[in-house]
């Protein structure tokens, strides 16, 4: 007894079928499609660990329901880089040590990725926005925040054609 | 319409904690109102409170969801002629709290709408489904509600009406939102002419940060040239019956001090029931009521004079 639930995913046509549409993204990414680089942590829309980007934006994929990402664009972090290397947000993360164990680093590296989309000369205002959406329990974000300046610094708008760079052009 | 539903009878393997929905996505209002018109159906907003209560065990669920958030009939924040500012079901609060226009005219309102958990989680509710959610610590709602904004409800049968929010927050027996009713637009009153109206939200947040309130106040004043009170609307969320409209009409025509703050303020938390929560004892509350009181009406009136915005301070 399942749903068919067709989205573009990590620029990939896909169709998974789920149990109950109802069900948070972040349930089907993990265990639907084994996608477990998006971290399952508050589960209520706060901690960030689980961000995705939808549509372009970046939204807690715990609170984002499955059923409605029917057609529509998801990245996760394993949409990220490629044979070529890491992404820039990645990159930028390695450099700077932005991470300690680790956890709440894929839901700051997309949270950046969907700013950098939108905004590639983010001020330091939004940067703290944006990074103000992730718990991290490790780090006092110092280097955190010198990861987030570094991937802007190295212009870190999105290297990505077919990505939501592209959507950014038609605008 | 397309549907998103597992075959029924076809169950096997071991039971979900949950049963699944089904989601009947509609294409216009016209279908999502057929739709919403069907035993068993009800409406998704953007579907975090939905999302949210898989956590508990709530027990009769509806079998279908009708998601409405991608109908162009209920998106945006349109003036209409007579100025006034309409605002469809399905805008998200982020966008109602980025909305210039509400900003230029009712603060309160934008201020309710940005206080609401974080930006993430803005983008994806809807101010109808956060209505519609009949929940007392929703701060719009409150907002709302001392505004005096005019909801419109639609339905397959029996047109269209429009309630107050505390009418809509009603039992459907007593003239509340009713299954297969729909609501389609948020409608705020254009400010008087001839008196100096301002409005403020003030939410009081035990850690500071991401939270629903302990305590949240929403205010409208109305001052006239001599500095006399000709509108005073208070609201108070997250108490019992909340958001409750706290009648202050026996202050109208005072002059608008301190004195008619303080004589506010004790209406507000005399005529408020407050319950014992985590963010703290009923007492508490009710102490703080009074306080946020009298810092959204003092801050409203601020504004109504224009003497400057007073931000923060909610600590």
């Amino acid at each position: 007894m399942s749903v068919p639930l067709r989205f573009r995913l990590n620029h990939e046509d896909v169709e998974v079928h789920v149990q109950d549409p109802g069900a948070p993204l972040l349930d089907v990414l993990r265990h639907d499609l084994g996608l477990t680089g998006t971290k399952s942590g508050c589960e209520i829309g706060y901690c960030g660990a689980c961000t995705v980007v939808v549509d372009g934006r970046a939204v807690p994929s715990c609170l984002q329901m499955a059923g409605l990402v029917e057609g529509r664009d998801v990245q996760t972090v394993e949409g990220l880089g490629g044979p070529e290397g890491l992404d820039p947000v990645q990159r930028a993360f390695v450099d700077k040590a932005g991470f300690q164990c680790g956890f709440c680093t894929p839901g700051h590296i997309m949270a950046l990725r969907a700013l950098l989309d939108e905004d590639p000369a983010p001020d330091e205002e939004r940067l703290r926005e944006t990074v103000d959406g992730n718990y991290c329990r490790c780090t006092g974000y110092v280097k955190i925040l010198d990861s987030a300046r570094a991937a802007v610094a190295s212009g870190a708008a999105n290297p990505d054609p077919g990505g939501a760079g592209a959507r950014e052009e038609e605008r | 319409m397309t549907t998103l539903a597992a075959e029924a009878g076809s169950g096997g393997g071991a039971p979900a904690p949950r049963p699944p929905v089904a989601l009947a996505v509609p294409r216009s209002l016209d279908e999502a109102l057929a739709l919403l018109a069907q035993d068993g159906a009800a409406v998704l907003g953007g579907g975090v409170g939905h999302t949210l209560a898989r956590h508990h065990r709530a027990p009769d669920r509806p079998s279908t969801l009708v998601p409405v958030a991608g109908l162009p009939a209920l998106a945006g924040v349109r003036t209409g002629p007579d100025g006034r500012i309409t605002v469809g079901a399905a805008t998200p609060l982020d966008d109602c709290a980025k909305a210039a226009a509400i900003a230029r005219v009712w603060p309160v309102f934008t201020e309710a709408c940005g206080s609401v958990a974080t930006g993430r989680i803005r983008r994806l509710v809807t101010l109808g489904g956060n209505i519609a959610a009949h929940d007392d610590a929703h701060d719009p709602p409150v907002a709302l509600t001392a505004l005096g904004a005019d909801l419109t409800v639609r339905a397959a049968r029996g047109g269209s009406r429009t309630l107050s929010v505390p009418e809509a927050l009603r039992p459907a027996a007593d003239g509340g939102l009713r299954p297969g009713e729909l609501l389609v637009a948020v409608t705020l009153p254009t400010r008087p002419r001839g008196a100096a109206t301002g409005s403020a939200y003030r939410k009081y947040l035990v850690r500071g940060v991401w939270e629903y309130a302990c305590v949240h106040v929403a205010a409208v004043v109305g001052l006239d040239g001599e500095g006399r009170a000709t509108r005073l609307s208070l609201a108070v969320g997250s108490v019992e019956g909340g958001p409750v409209a706290v009648p202050l009409d026996g202050l109208l025509g005072g002059r608008f001090d301190a004195d008619l703050v303080e004589e506010a303020a004790r209406a507000a938390a005399s005529g408020t029931r407050p319950y014992d929560d985590v963010k703290g004892s009923a007492a508490y509350k009710t102490r703080m009521i009074g306080e946020f009181s009298r810092r959204a009406l003092t801050e409203a009136a601020h504004r109504a004079r224009g003497t400057g915005h007073h931000a923060g301070g909610d600590r």
